[in-house]
């Protein structure tokens, strides 16, 4: 029971300081990216710190990997071998499904629509979805969106 | 990239998270709809986006959880193994399902809450005493218990059905992976009915279990290039402010008033994403 306890502990510290920092990553890029635009160049001065919030994302994807890591090390030492396994088998399937994710991104796909729309180097959209209409073609133009107009 | 747009998204998403969290939802439900209709941004982005939403929320709000002996960790790895599993097929379904069945589903999914939300859920956990320990539960060491503050003192509790619960989780994963939600309305019957958990320790376990689960799509999403930091990055922000914030409100605001608005917010999302399924655009429509 004790021992549990002390696994309980430790999870929560990693999840705890690692949410804050993922956080404070992402909240510091939004503000810096605020800033800029209100002082600096709109939508090039954005480029650096959109970086550090995106570190921010991976931090977020990273941290329950981790909480997954540490569970296994934990349960490797206190020799409960079931659940180390279990730990182990719960790691590989979430390196599995982002090593899927790379292999699709090779092939190729049609999803660079919003990239181009809202990615870091929007400039004017070059493709447009079919069936959107002549007013919706002329706002994404001017780089108006939608929230204005619903 | 227009900083408005960021702050509507921010703004939106406070809302959201905060509005769901008084009521201990997760804020994806809510997110994914208004994003792709009323903010335009394509399903999958959007789904990418409240994925990491989700992520944050699990594991900013696991540790008081943890510390108070709520979350069965031994079991919630166990579970795990099914949502990532579910999580892995909806990840490998990314190409195949069109955006269109992505919002019917969503559609069934939005009302399926929105009738659990009206339904109370009970502790079944009293009314069953258990004749014999069940094979997994036994080697697993899955039995355990909480402090509860009410009694003041320890409950015990039994879990029972690991491998129906397993099922239920694959497909918690499954919906988790296809629309970027939590995906409580699978969970709650899971761990409360089939595994007959107490209330307080199926949510907490649920809570820990999702961020893993959503960590497992997200870094698919990730790589397929669907989250966009301009678009994630204050989502995400977002709802860990409001996380924050929907957990003071609780303590204010009257939780019986809440649910009916809850439930017709839920409804009149799905019916708005029905309409766009079967082209009706109400406003602006994002396909």
């Amino acid at each position: 029971m004790n021992r549990t306890g002390r696994l309980e502990e430790s999870l929560a510290v990693l999840l705890c300081y690692g949410s804050w920092l993922a956080s404070a990553a992402i909240g510091l890029g939004f503000a810096l990216a605020l800033c800029d635009s209100r002082f600096g160049t709109r939508n090039l001065a954005i480029l650096p710190n959109m970086r550090i919030a995106a570190i921010g994302i991976v931090l977020f994807i990273l941290l329950p990997t981790l909480r997954v890591l540490l569970m296994l090390l934990v349960f490797i030492r206190e020799g409960d071998f079931r659940l180390a396994a279990t730990a182990g088998l719960v790691l590989a399937i979430i390196v599995f499904a982002i090593f899927l994710g790379f292999r699709a991104t090779s092939g190729g796909s049609e999803l660079s629509r919003d990239r181009a729309r809202f990615g870091p180097r929007a400039r004017l959209p070059t493709t447009f979805h079919v069936g959107k209409n002549e007013f919706q073609k002329s706002l994404l133009e001017r780089q108006v969106f939608p929230f204005w107009n619903v | 990239m227009d900083t408005a747009f960021m702050l509507w998204l921010f703004a939106v998403s406070v809302a959201a998270s905060a509005f769901g969290g008084m009521l201990g939802m997760a804020s994806g439900i809510f997110i994914v709809p208004i994003l792709t209709m009323f903010g335009r941004v394509d399903i999958h982005t959007a789904i990418g986006a409240s994925l990491i939403s989700v992520i944050a929320c699990s594991c900013g709000g696991a540790s008081p959880f943890l510390r108070n002996g709520l979350t069965n960790v031994r079991l919630a790895i166990v579970l795990e193994t099914a949502t990532t599993i579910g999580a892995l097929t909806g990840v490998m379904l990314l190409g195949i399902v069109p955006g269109r069945y992505l919002y019917f589903l969503f559609t069934a999914i939005l009302f399926l809450s929105a009738r659990q939300m009206l339904a109370r859920r009970r502790d079944l956990v009293l009314a069953s005493v258990p004749a014999a320990t069940e094979d997994w539960t036994a080697a697993l060491q899955l039995d355990s218990s909480y402090p509860d503050r009410e009694l003041g003192r320890d409950v015990s509790y039994r879990v029972h059905r690991v491998p129906l619960g397993m099922m239920l989780m694959y497909g918690a994963g499954l919906i988790s992976a296809l629309l970027g939600i939590g995906s409580g309305v699978l969970k709650i019957p899971a761990m409360d009915t089939a595994m007959r958990l107490p209330i307080k320790v199926s949510s907490a376990t649920s809570n820990f279990m999702i961020g893993v689960t959503a960590a497992a799509s997200a870094g698919a999403y990730f790589m397929h290039g669907y989250i966009i930091t301009e678009i994630a990055g204050p989502v995400a922000f977002g709802s860990v402010v409001g996380a924050i914030v929907g957990a003071r409100m609780l303590l204010i605001v009257s939780n019986e008033r809440l649910r009916l608005l809850f439930v017709i917010i839920l409804v009149a999302l799905g019916i708005q994403m029905l309409l766009i399924v079967f082209g009706v655009h109400a406003g602006t429509g994002p396909l």
